[in-house]
């Protein structure tokens, strides 16, 4: 493809938004939560099917919420009323949030701003109503609901995400784009002109039409405010930008979209709407490069738009996913630390036929990355064979730079990987990724992608305690041997496969309740609108209704755990350095006393450095993983999948979990992702890499994160582009599925640790997303500084 | 004998093109003071102590067959007593103690190499000999470049030249690289500071250009050694004069100094200060004026 010569600097217009978006202080809109509730409380609502009741309220959000269009935007619609913020679900997260009404301003991590107005009136008008009725309460009851919120506010064996809804899809925006609305809602209409249709599916047809005309009526009301600000407005291009938007959402996403910027603003509000009507995380837009091509085409050839235009539009849709975030108590913002609100695009890539899928808008979202540098989207570029020169130039002269976008995606295992869990050859070719690093067909999988994480050095801890936690008296796994018996390590791997097979039973039971409570009580009709199958089948996405469903649970801390196997195979049975007991006791001691056999055990060979014999262990941990989940499904007919990703769970369930054999003292983090032990591999980028082949990604269907830190001595000039390159495609060669890179400078960022208001900016890629350096707790922030380096 | 290797360090990618796995072998038939790899001089192994690393566990104290090690206020070896036999860094756990320098056999060797034979196939990259001085074990290394040539596998060798020409051509046909360091033009100057017969060295260079073979020179800029007495300003008209149009600059730094005193190298510690940006600019005229592209290492 020839590429056109392109700009390099940000726009004067993109600059302002992008500051005006930077300068805001994070904060939290009630705005949602209050209309919500006032829904609700109306009696008369909530005699009617609770679909239809969820339809109305989102309706209802959509006609009341305060319309705002700021200056020299292009595009338009919001999910706030606030510049940056993120909205409250009450009726989701409920309590477990809303408990740290009084904090959100004053904690370390992730700080959010609210008014005492705002705070007093959730707490008298909100907090009261859903006391009772908010998900986790519908969906367990009594002392198993106690049980249940006390252990989610401290994870320590899993942690579920699905109480706060689902989320985590990607709306069929091509179909919104040529069908619109209007389309969508004849065909609903059809379906319900169909004999003999059971009551439940009517209302749920019902509800996808209110759905329909609630998305309609929100991009009106967005062209009534456009239309009135005209007449304030002096400068007269941006009079006639303003009345250009307003015809724009007056057409579309109502009927099928006709222009590029037309299509951007369709695509826009009805992701925004997706985020009003669910949990606002994961809500990714699919290949947009791909979707919107056709349009920015017709409108070159026609003379109606430039290129630099085009951009712009491409700059101004991308810069509003940045005023998204998402409000996390607390506790789970060590969780999914930096404002994590997961909003991906994927470009790049091949089609169901195969052929590379690269064009002009492609090139354009990779000269954004590079201006913009925002928080949000996560840019995901898909790398094949065919892969065109200038995309994988560009990609790597970005990488090279600092931009630390896009991550990279590998077709070829990840194409496998999708067609051996369930995918048809079609929509594997053609997948498109998720929120952090995860793996679905676009419109069509209901993928529950992040529905829980779970702790896997606490199986091996229980598993050397006789199923008890060394913090806990009572017995929280099963009942295995006790440690003096175990006569080698496969009875050790064997009483860790016990535990785990324990703990996920106890995982997917009590996910269970969840899932038929976000089914009963929190169905999702606009979602399902735009998710294949759900209107075929007259099902709710909750129910069941996509073409491919799922639940993706993330399997932390493989590595530790692998490598604490590999120790105590070598010096408890092979070696015969110290006892299984000995050992015990001092993990239990938590080392004290016991300095040398820590250092020992530290200095033990780990995974990460190429060791075909010490990598095999994490490699078993990861197969066990994934062998725990066969033949387990959830209530909406889906296969359980393994991930493995943390986001920043490595650390929250670190400090829950005692010392490890592999030297790790009680209370530290775990290592991040699939990643070897932090600083453990000493060999450099290419044993790094290959270890982390060692293990098999086409088992890893939910996705995979792999970070890789490079210094920017070495990524220097045209030759360390080549060399970049060079590593990563080679990693890709052998069977690497995902990588995302942090070009950092380490002087750079402990001066940033120590002078935060100098890096108001700086941009790291912590889990599969990226997160500016002083939004992350000082203990990620030293686990940044110190992740291993890889440059010798 | 059996070679000594120190080292096989993965992904260099200064060493030749792509990516590279550079094998170092250890014993140098020069001594030059500002030598990077202090501890690649002498051909036997050595024990190297990182004192910061040393918890005082003293076991090494019971391990030493000779009596060598001592443990007052802290660890000291007693290093004519030592024989190097290695048994302390073994018992080691805290690997404050290192044997630098083991006996590989050429399968291992190459089982290292293949590792990364991808990265060598993107990048086109590959496997570079370097040392101590790699062409005194040229019998070893001749059996690993047949096999490396045989797969595919692009090769270097990193010399100071200082070499029996009837030893070092049979890798000839084998190498695809030659990074030939150029250290002091005047004969008793070089004697005197590296030990190098210069005479030898330069015949050596003539012979390969002669035989049209790969080579690269290399020069390290060393204040008060090879960037004194015009020195660098001879290398470069004799450079001129093979009509080279290219050479590698390797300014001094000091980190090789640390790597000595865990060993009890042989060199003094030079404590040479540092090249400024202006120095290095003006250290490349005598190049660039005669047409030498160069490039800098930093």
């Amino acid at each position: 493809m020839e590429t056109q010569a392109t700009t390099t600097t940000i726009s004067a217009r993109l600059q302002r938004l992008k500051e005006k978006v930077l300068n805001y202080p994070p904060s939290i809109c009630p705005e949602r939560a209050l209309l919500v509730t006032e829904y609700f409380k109306k009696k008369e609502n909530r005699k009617k099917p609770m679909v239809i009741q969820k339809a109305e309220a989102l309706a209802y959000v959509l006609d009341r919420k305060t319309v705002r269009i700021y200056e020299d935007e292009l595009i338009v619609g919001t999910t706030t009323s606030k510049r940056v913020a993120g909205p409250l679900f009450p009726e989701l997260h409920g309590l477990p949030v809303m408990e740290d009404i009084f904090r959100f301003a004053d904690r370390d991590t992730n700080p959010l701003r609210i008014h005492k107005n705002e705070k007093t009136k959730l707490l008298t008008e909100v907090v009261p109503f859903w006391l009772t009725r908010f998900l986790a309460y519908k969906a367990l009851k009594g002392t198993e609901l106690i049980k249940f919120v006390s252990d989610q506010l401290n994870p320590k064996f899993y942690l579920i995400n699905e109480t706060g809804g689902i989320g985590h899809l990607i709306p069929d925006h091509p179909r919104v784009l040529e069908l619109g609305m209007e389309g969508t809602k004849a065909e609903l209409r059809k379906k319900l002109l169909e004999p003999n249709l059971d009551e439940a599916v009517r209302h749920q047809y019902e509800a996808m039409i209110i759905a329909c005309n609630g998305i309609i009526n929100y991009a009106e009301k967005y062209a009534d405010k456009l239309e009135e600000m005209v007449a304030d407005e002096r400068d007269k291009n941006r009079r006639s930008e303003l009345l250009q938007m307003a015809a724009n959402l007056r057409h579309a996403p109502k009927c099928p979209a006709e222009t590029f910027h037309q299509a951007v603003q369709a695509v826009w509000m009805v992701h925004t709407a997706v985020f009003i009507e669910g949990l606002d995380n994961g809500i990714s837009f699919g290949h947009v490069d791909r979707y919107l091509y056709p349009y920015y085409r017709r409108d070159l050839i026609n003379g109606t738009i430039t290129r630099d235009r085009a951009k712009e539009i491409l700059g101004c849709f991308g810069i509003k996913t940045s005023e998204i975030i998402p409000v996390f108590n607390g506790k789970i913002s060590e969780c999914h630390g930096g404002f994590l609100s997961g909003q991906a695009i994927t470009i790049g890539g091949i089609d169901a036929e195969g052929t590379d899928q690269t064009n002009e808008l492609t090139h354009m979202f990779l000269e954004l990355m590079d201006e913009v540098r925002l928080r949000q989207p996560n840019y995901h570029a898909r790398i094949h064979d065919g892969a065109p020169k200038w995309y994988l130039d560009k990609i790597m002269s970005n990488l090279a730079k600092g931009v630390n976008s896009p991550a990279l995606y590998n077709d070829e295992v990840i194409i496998r990987s999708m067609k051996k869990c369930g995918y048809s050859d079609t929509d594997a070719k053609d997948y498109a990724t998720l929120g952090c690093v995860e793996l679905l067909a676009a419109g069509k999988t209901f993928g529950s992608t992040d529905a829980a994480l779970v702790n896997i050095p606490m199986c091996l801890e229980m598993a050397l305690n006789e199923g008890r936690p060394f913090s806990d008296g009572f017995r929280k796994g099963r009942r295995t041997k006790p440690i003096s018996e175990f006569k080698d390590i496969e009875e050790v791997k064997q009483a860790f496969r016990t535990q785990l097979q324990y703990l996920i039973n106890r995982l997917v039971k009590t996910l269970e309740p969840i899932e038929i409570a976000n089914r009963d009580f929190h169905p999702t009709p606009l979602t399902s609108v735009l998710t294949q199958g759900c209107i075929e089948s007259g099902k709710d996405v909750t129910a069941g209704g996509a073409v491919y469903n799922f639940s993706g649970v993330q399997g932390v801390g493989i590595t530790d755990v692998g490598d604490s196997l590999y120790a105590i195979d070598q010096l408890v049975f092979v070696r015969k350095k110290v006892t299984l007991p000995e050992l015990v006791k001092a993990l239990k001691a938590d080392f004290q006393g016991y300095d040398k056999l820590k250092t020992q055990l530290l200095n033990f060979p780990k995974f990460g450095n190429d060791m075909a014999k010490v990598d095999a262990y994490s490699r078993w941990v990861s197969d066990t993983y994934y062998d725990t989940f066969n033949g387990k499904t959830n209530t909406r007919g889906g296969k359980f999948v393994a991930g493995y990703y943390s986001t920043t769970t490595h650390y929250s369930f670190g400090k829950q979990t005692g010392a490890l054999p592999n030297g790790r003292s009680k209370g530290q983090p775990f290592s991040s992702g699939i990643a070897p032990m932090n600083g453990a591999d000493a060999l450099g980028p290419t044993a790094m890499f290959n270890s982390i082949t060692s293990i098999d990604f086409e088992r890893a269907h939910n996705g995979v994160n792999v970070n890789a830190k490079f210094d920017t001595a070495t990524l220097k000039g045209e030759h360390g582009k080549a060399i970049l390159q060079a590593v990563l495609l080679s990693y890709f060669k052998q069977g690497g599925m995902q990588v995302q890179l942090n070009v950092l400078d380490t002087e750079m960022l402990k001066d940033a640790k120590l002078h935060p208001e100098k890096y108001p900016n700086l941009l790291v890629r912590v889990s599969g997303y990226s997160a500016y350096f002083n939004d992350l707790s000082p203990e990620m922030k030293d686990e940044i500084i110190h992740r291993s380096s890889l440059n010798l | 004998m059996q070679p000594l290797i120190f080292d096989i360090q993965r992904f260099s990618i200064h060493d030749g093109d792509g990516i590279r796995t550079v094998v170092f072998f250890k014993g140098c038939n020069m001594k030059c003071p500002w030598c990077q790899n202090p501890e690649s001089i002498d051909h036997r192994a050595e024990i190297a102590f990182y004192a910061d690393k040393c918890e005082g566990n003293a076991d090494c104290v019971t391990a030493c067959p000779k009596d060598a090690i001592t443990i007052g206020s802290e660890m000291h070896i007693d290093r004519s007593l030592c024989d190097r036999c290695g048994k302390c860094t073994e018992v080691c756990v805290s690997e404050a103690l290192k044997l630098i320098g083991r006996e590989y056999s050429k399968e291992k060797v190459m089982e290292e190499i293949l590792k990364d034979m991808t990265y060598y196939q993107v990048s086109g990259g590959g496997v570079t000999f370097s040392g101590g001085e790699p062409s005194l074990h040229a019998d070893f290394i001749l059996e690993i470049l047949k096999e490396c040539k045989e797969l595919g596998i692009h090769t270097n060798i990193e010399t100071n030249g200082y070499f029996k020409w009837e030893k070092f051509e049979p890798l000839l046909s084998y190498l695809d690289q030659i990074f030939f360091d150029l250290k002091i033009l005047e004969d008793e100057q070089s004697k005197m500071t590296t030990g190098g017969n210069s005479q030898v060295i330069f015949s050596n260079m003539d012979k390969l250009i002669e035989r049209n073979a790969p080579v690269e020179f290399r020069v390290p800029l060393v204040p008060e050694f090879t960037t004194a007495n015009g020195n660098i300003s001879a290398l470069a008209q004799l450079l001129k004069e093979k009509q080279m149009k290219k050479v590698h600059l390797l300014p001094y730094h000091s980190m090789g100094e640390t790597k000595g005193e865990r060993v009890c190298s042989p060199l003094p510690k030079l404590n040479l200060p540092l090249f400024t940006a202006e120095q290095l600019q003006n250290v490349q005229r005598p190049f660039t004026s005669r047409n030498i592209q160069t490039e800098l290492y930093r």
